[in-house]
């Protein structure tokens, strides 16, 4: 990562609390990861072998027709991994010292899980950490969420920025990541035309897909697809397939500032859509878990959050 | 029980704090911030825009039955997202302005088919069905009666003066084709259209 690029990335932290001023979030822990992530680039050199390197378009474009995507079988480097998470974890402790322990805990349960792999790791399985850590440690859904789609989209960005860059999507109108094959969380729509552009959480591969669409399951029935925005605020909207009953969050900048758009940021500012989304029956089509149980619980028997619908 | 290093974790995870996003600030668990929140629904529906034979593609944003907000469609390859200043104002033909500036459904829009019989002052509310077969029998009688096989000088015309055609400027040609196929079948001479491209 650019000295550049941190600085816009920097900035659209300071701009999300303009934007969603109702999230009341203190995005200080958000500015410190990548900040971490910058430093972290700087020492480790990630050229891998696993990775297809100097893809050339007229390869991808071969790929794209056949509906392949460009990455297949995902290997991360061990050592970088551990390193990093390390690192990350480090860095939350000192500015949390009270998850100590509880970082410690899923730190030592990671490595155990991944100590039999050699030098590579497969991707799949540390989804499957993922997904199996909650249950195992008690560490919520959201916050395991949050470090390892960190920590998997930093690696997989280093590589694309090193080796598929300049690769065009443009043949490419499926749903899924046109280079690493996972589904999207999120997207936006294109300020000069309204073009919906899903981005992959994971990689940060920006496509085109068709506005009325879903990604998941391919209905283009507009009885089946809705969206909701919540309260006053426009610029995040969620998505909703009541075919698949999955959702996906496409952020609206047309009205607002021509600016430098880091998505990720912005869906970390919105993660209170997704408790929305949940709560309305929907789960979501990255299969990424940003809610916590207690959370939609809590809608229920509190009554804390008391929202209405059209 | 023999305690592995697995169940070790589970066993000492259990006494920590519990890590959640709320813990460090990223998200607010309690969502306080989202009381009395409202959920606004709406359906993007495609359709073509009715003004012209150019047939851009439009995205309706509908709100219970209500269009809310009308633009381009990105992904027809007529008008790639773009509209015109009359297909961006759409929705007015729909909706007028109150005094107050309110955006409010137009009274005045024809939802159903009326007919008003000669001499009647009522306009009746008729179906669909009902008008295309009054069209279609009142098109062949008036044929019928005014057919001319021959003009006078004794030339074969195959002829109705009777009927006029005028085309609508939203038709492109495919549709233009098929009409005019139409008309000279039936023997039309005065075919017109209010082309405005």
């Amino acid at each position: 990562m650019s000295q550049g690029r941190l600085v816009h990335i920097l900035d659209e932290i300071e701009r999300c609390k303009r934007l969603y001023p109702e999230s009341n979030q203190n995005p200080e822990i958000v500015r410190l990861m990548f900040q971490t992530r910058s430093k972290f680039e700087k020492d480790c050199d990630f050229t891998d072998s696993a990775w297809k390197q100097d893809l050339i378009q007229e390869q991808a474009d071969v790929s794209f027709r056949n509906k392949q995507t460009i990455i297949t079988e995902a290997k991360l480097n061990k050592e970088v991994f551990f390193k990093f998470l390390d690192l990350i974890c480090m860095n939350i402790i000192n500015h949390v010292p009270a998850l100590q322990a509880s970082l410690k805990s899923l730190c030592a349960y990671v490595k155990e899980d991944l100590e039999s792999c050699k030098d590579t790791l497969d991707a799949e399985k540390v989804y499957e950490i993922i997904s199996t850590s909650f249950e195992e440690i008690h560490v919520k859904k959201d916050f395991v969420t949050f470090i390892f789609s960190f920590l998997l989209s930093s690696v997989y960005q280093w590589h694309m920025d090193n080796s598929l860059k300049n690769v065009s999507t443009k043949l490419w109108t499926h749903g899924n990541c046109p280079v690493c094959g996972k589904s999207p969380h999120y997207g936006m729509l294109r300020e000069e035309d309204g073009t919906k552009v899903m981005e992959c959480w994971q990689c940060g591969t920006r496509w085109v897909h068709s506005r009325l669409k879903c990604p998941f399951c391919e209905t283009t029935d507009h009885r089946k697809l809705e969206y909701f925005t919540a309260g006053s605020n426009n610029i995040c909207r969620v998505y909703i397939c009541s075919g698949c009953k999955k959702y996906y969050k496409v952020f609206d900048f047309r009205e607002r500032e021509r600016t430098y758009v880091y998505l990720p940021v912005h869906h970390i500012a919105t993660l209170s859509h997704d408790i929305f989304a949940e709560k309305e029956g929907y789960k979501p089509g990255s299969d990424l878990q940003w809610v916590n149980d207690e959370e939609l619980i809590l809608i229920n028997t509190r009554g804390k959050i008391n929202y209405e619908i059209n | 029980m023999k305690l592995t290093r697995r169940s070790f974790l589970k066993v000492s995870g259990g006494a920590v704090i519990t890590a959640a996003l709320s813990t460090i600030g990223v998200k607010s668990a309690e969502a306080l911030p989202y009381q009395s929140i409202r959920l606004n629904y709406a359906k993007e529906v495609n359709t073509i825009c009715p003004f012209c034979a150019v047939g851009c593609g439009v995205i309706c944003h509908v709100r219970d039955g209500i269009i809310i907000n009308i633009e381009g469609d990105p992904d027809h390859p007529i008008n790639e997202g773009a509209l015109c200043s009359k297909g961006s104002s759409l929705i007015n033909m729909a909706y007028i302005y109150t005094e107050k500036g309110e955006l409010v459904p137009n009274p005045q829009r024809l939802t159903q088919v009326l007919y008003r019989k000669p001499y009647s002052k009522e306009w009746e509310v008729k179906t669909w069905d009902w008008a295309l077969k009054q069209m279609a029998q009142r098109i062949k009688a008036t044929r019928d009666v005014s057919f001319e096989k021959t003009n006078k000088n004794g030339v074969t015309v195959n002829r109705t003066n009777s009927i006029a055609w005028l085309g609508s400027a939203m038709l492109n040609n495919e549709e233009n084709y098929l009409f005019h196929k139409f008309c000279r079948a039936n023997g039309l001479t005065n075919i017109d259209h209010c082309a405005r491209l």
